[in-house]
């Protein structure tokens, strides 16, 4: 019991630690000052919004095994009826968001009818066209959704917030923190609710083997259909949401390389675990933010040679030692992981600089320049991502995340089980 | 808040009459035809398609036919109510929009279907790989839209005099199927065996995904290594404007089909006279048979992906000298892909031609008579998602599709 209580603890104590987050600066007036700011609290309130986009997307994909391609589509619905609603009839941001989560269900209902009934590469087949039609049409029709060019939504709270003791002004970024952070915490909540119930039980049934839950009476398209409104609703839900904290939406927000990267946040942190998914979506988006900047070409130069070489120091230590035939334990593997690591950083520490002026000057023979200074990681880091999802999805189908997750939660059954077995033991004893 | 550029007078109220007794009578016929032949014990797998067919295009007159006589199915009762079908579409578009191009200029009309049977060569190409990688290895690329992107990108900078090598376009075609054929094959090796070695569960989920993850990770390293300035080759080979009588179809394009139907060609001529090409068919036919008489199916897997991919790379070559390339090019040529290859039925390689020919002469015809020329062009992807959504609706296995 042990892990999960481990599990439990830190669980609550990051809610804690994220809900007191944007007054920290009121409980402890030590901190250095920069730590917190409006940028950081953008982060985290986008970040949430992925969390929930990758948790939702994991409950469909993860636990009924459907694929839809459209889950930025919906989002980007929601955002636009509602900031359609708002421009054309003047309604409140609570009122657009409403009706913009039931036009993505509506929407969700429609496909789902129409799809759900045949294989599932059927849904992702149509899900993908529909998804980059929609965003066509969104495009073409610049009357009524302002093109291109994007559509100005109302601010979440467009007169602010009066707390009485305290007012926040409409761009303050702490209500809107805290309207996505008991979002995320209701949203997640009740998805895992939802799959601990009948209807994620029917949808993992469904998900192993759909003939063989339809032959055990599970409505199988029913469930489905009702799984992909579910979702789909609540991406338009979420999608509103942030459309009034952005408050502008444009077709951009939904070019396939968002589905993209909310898939691998799903993927990284374990398609099969709703919270380890949402995680996933809050740990990747905070890398997407850092890595977009640009960066010493020697200090890329220096993690990839990092990462190659320890990928290449620990085979080599594998192979030796399965020629010598010595067991590794797991401990032994971690000792060989860090080891390689440590040895790989110190090599391309040193090596770096003279090999980055090296590859500078044979480029310059070739064509006439020398390397940049600096490399824009912006368009790089969405490709380490594809070769980090490709690899995940290869080598550790069940995320980064959840397996960490899982080997802490096991921590202590051992000791526990072999106790029972003791115990047991010593009471077969007694009664001999 | 809206306004048309130009002034047009549009007779919505007809036309939307015409329209709504097309779609009444095809609601109809679709979901009462397959009930009466289940009833009366019959063959009702195509019942829907056909019901909808008879009545959309004759009204309440052939259903009650069908369900009086029950006859079998077959493609007489499919033919002549399809051409109904779009005579009525045409009447009401014509009513609709009477001074529109296509209603009162027979020329332009031949010549925008002349135009997109050109491009639907090579969509047919392009899904012809997509079809022949299901046929073979059981799953759907979702990278396959970046295949063709890449072999346009290698065409231009390898044929190009400014930015690339300023060297034969035969050569660029060449190393255009060269370059994608390597990429498929060291993916597939890399990533799609272990799934046909059972070391991964649940392959087919996996398989999505990481087609999908390898599309996300070509089109960024593409955007990363290049940018996404768009470029584009002047035609090929210098040839004049081709007109035959009304019809005149620009040398692009021409040359474009012409490199489509050697290919296709080729491709005859290799699934039909070599002992690979006939082991591909076999593998697709039946593995396990296939496996039994000595095919080795993960060398034809890799074959398959390799040549799917290869011949994307070549529509994009073909292609790259006919529209504007930029990096997301491929996302679009995925969707329509996949258009094609369910509208022709998944795995029938004769059904992604015809199905590419289909949706080349339905976008031509759509952005060529879209009543509001502005936003013509945007919607052109738009037609062929109807068409799909019929598909899927009436027919799922498509025009030549085995049932799955």
């Amino acid at each position: 019991m042990t892990g999960k209580i481990i599990l439990w603890i830190l669980g609550v104590a990051g809610l804690v630690v994220l809900a007191l987050l944007p007054l920290a600066y009121d409980i402890f007036p030590f901190l250095p000052p920069g730590l917190l700011n409006d940028y950081t609290l953008h982060v985290l309130i986008v970040g949430f919004y992925y969390a929930i986009l990758a948790s939702s997307w994991s409950l469909l994909m993860g636990y009924a095994g459907q694929f839809s391609f459209a889950h930025m589509a919906f989002a980007s619905m929601g955002a636009y009826a509602s900031g359609m609603l708002g421009m054309f009839l003047g309604t409140s941001p609570l009122t657009g968001i409403i009706a913009g989560t039931l036009l993505a269900g509506f929407f969700g209902l429609i496909i789902g009818l129409l799809v759900l009934r045949l294989r599932s590469t059927y849904l992702a087949l149509f899900t993908i066209a529909f998804a980059e039609i929609f965003r066509l049409g969104v495009n073409a029709e610049k009357d009524y959704t302002g093109g291109g060019n994007g559509l100005q939504m109302d601010a979440l709270f467009p007169n602010g917030v009066d707390l009485g003791f305290y007012q926040f002004d409409s761009v303050n970024k702490i209500p809107p923190y805290y309207v996505m952070f008991f979002l995320m915490i209701i949203l997640i909540g009740l998805m895992v609710w939802l799959a601990g119930t009948r209807f994620g039980l029917f949808l993992k049934s469904i998900r192993e083997d759909e003939e063989a839950a339809a032959a055990l009476g599970v409505n199988v398209v029913r469930y489905k259909v009702l799984v992909f409104v579910i979702t789909s609703m609540i991406a338009g839900l979420v999608g509103a949401v942030r459309g009034h904290y952005i408050t502008i939406i444009s077709p951009n927000d939904m070019v396939i390389l968002w589905m993209s990267l909310v898939i691998t946040m799903a993927v990284l942190g374990g398609i099969e675990n709703l919270i380890a998914a949402g995680i996933g979506g809050i740990v990747v988006f905070i890398m997407l933010e850092f890595l977009r900047a640009d960066f010493a070409t020697t200090t890329v130069m220096t993690v990839t040679l990092t990462i190659l070489l320890s990928i290449g120091l620990y085979q080599l230590v594998m192979v030796v030692a399965r020629r010598s035939g010595r067991v590794m334990k797991n401990i032994h593997k971690t000792l060989a992981v860090a080891g390689a690591f440590v040895v790989a950083l110190g090599v391309s520490a040193a090596i770096a600089s003279p090999l980055t002026t090296l590859i500078s000057y044979t480029y310059y023979d070739f064509s006439g320049s020398l390397l940049p200074e600096t490399i824009d990681m912006s368009d790089w880091r969405l490709v380490i991502f594809g070769l980090i999802l490709m690899l995940t999805l290869r080598f550790s189908q069940n995320g980064l995340l959840y397996p960490i997750i899982q080997r802490v939660s096991r921590t202590g059954k051992l000791s526990d089980t072999v106790a029972k077995r003791d115990a047991a033991r010593a009471m077969a004893e007694a009664e001999a | 808040m809206h306004a048309s550029p130009l002034l047009q007078t549009f007779n919505t109220g007809p036309a939307l009459l015409i329209l709504l007794w097309v779609i009444f009578w095809a609601v109809v016929g679709g979901v009462v035809t397959p009930r009466v032949y289940r009833r009366k014990d019959l063959d009702a797998s195509s019942a829907t398609l056909y019901g909808a067919v008879a009545g959309a295009g004759t009204g309440p007159i052939l259903p009650v036919y069908l369900w009086v006589k029950t006859p079998e199915l077959n493609w007489r009762w499919i033919v002549v109510p399809s051409a109904l079908t779009l005579a009525m579409l045409i009447w009401a578009f014509a009513v609709y929009d009477p001074n529109n191009l296509c209603v009162n200029n027979g020329g332009y009309v031949i010549s925008q279907i002349s135009n997109g049977l050109l491009v639907g060569v090579l969509y047919g190409l392009i899904a012809l790989g997509l079809t022949l990688i299901f046929s073979i290895l059981g799953i759907v690329s979702f990278a396959h839209g970046q295949f063709y992107m890449i072999g346009g990108y290698v065409a231009f900078f390898v044929v190009d005099d400014v930015f690339g090598l300023n060297l034969n376009p035969l050569l660029g075609l060449l190393a255009a199927g060269l370059v994608t054929m390597a990429i498929g094959i060291v993916f597939e090796r890399l990533l799609l065996r272990p799934m046909h070695l059972g070391q991964i569960e649940r392959p087919s989920e996996y398989a999505i995904l990481v087609t999908f993850g390898l599309a996300f990770f070509l089109t960024y390293t593409v955007q990363a290594t290049i940018g996404t300035n768009p470029r584009k080759l002047t035609p090929y080979f210098p040839i004049d404007t081709v007109t035959i009588g009304p019809v005149s179809m620009p040398p692009s394009r021409v040359i474009g089909a012409a490199i489509g139907l050697v290919v296709l060609a080729i491709l005859y001529w290799f699934l039909n006279y070599t002992w690979r090409g006939k082991a591909l068919r076999a593998v697709s036919q039946d593995k396990q048979a296939a496996a039994v008489v000595g095919i080795n199916p993960l060398t034809m897997n890799t074959l398959a992906f390799g040549m799917g991919a290869m011949l994307a790379g070549i529509a994009g070559a073909a292609l790259v000298q006919v529209f504007t390339w930029a990096p997301n090019v491929g996302d679009v040529a995925s969707a329509r892909s996949f258009v094609v290859i369910v509208l022709g039925g998944m795995g029938s390689l004769i059904g992604a031609m015809v199905g590419g020919l289909v949706i080349g002469v339905v976008e031509a015809l759509g952005v060529g008579c879209f009543p509001d020329v502005s936003r013509a062009l945007a919607y052109q992807q738009v037609f062929g998602l109807v068409i799909f959504a019929i598909v899927l609706l009436l027919k799922p296995t498509g025009l030549f599709g085995r049932e799955l």
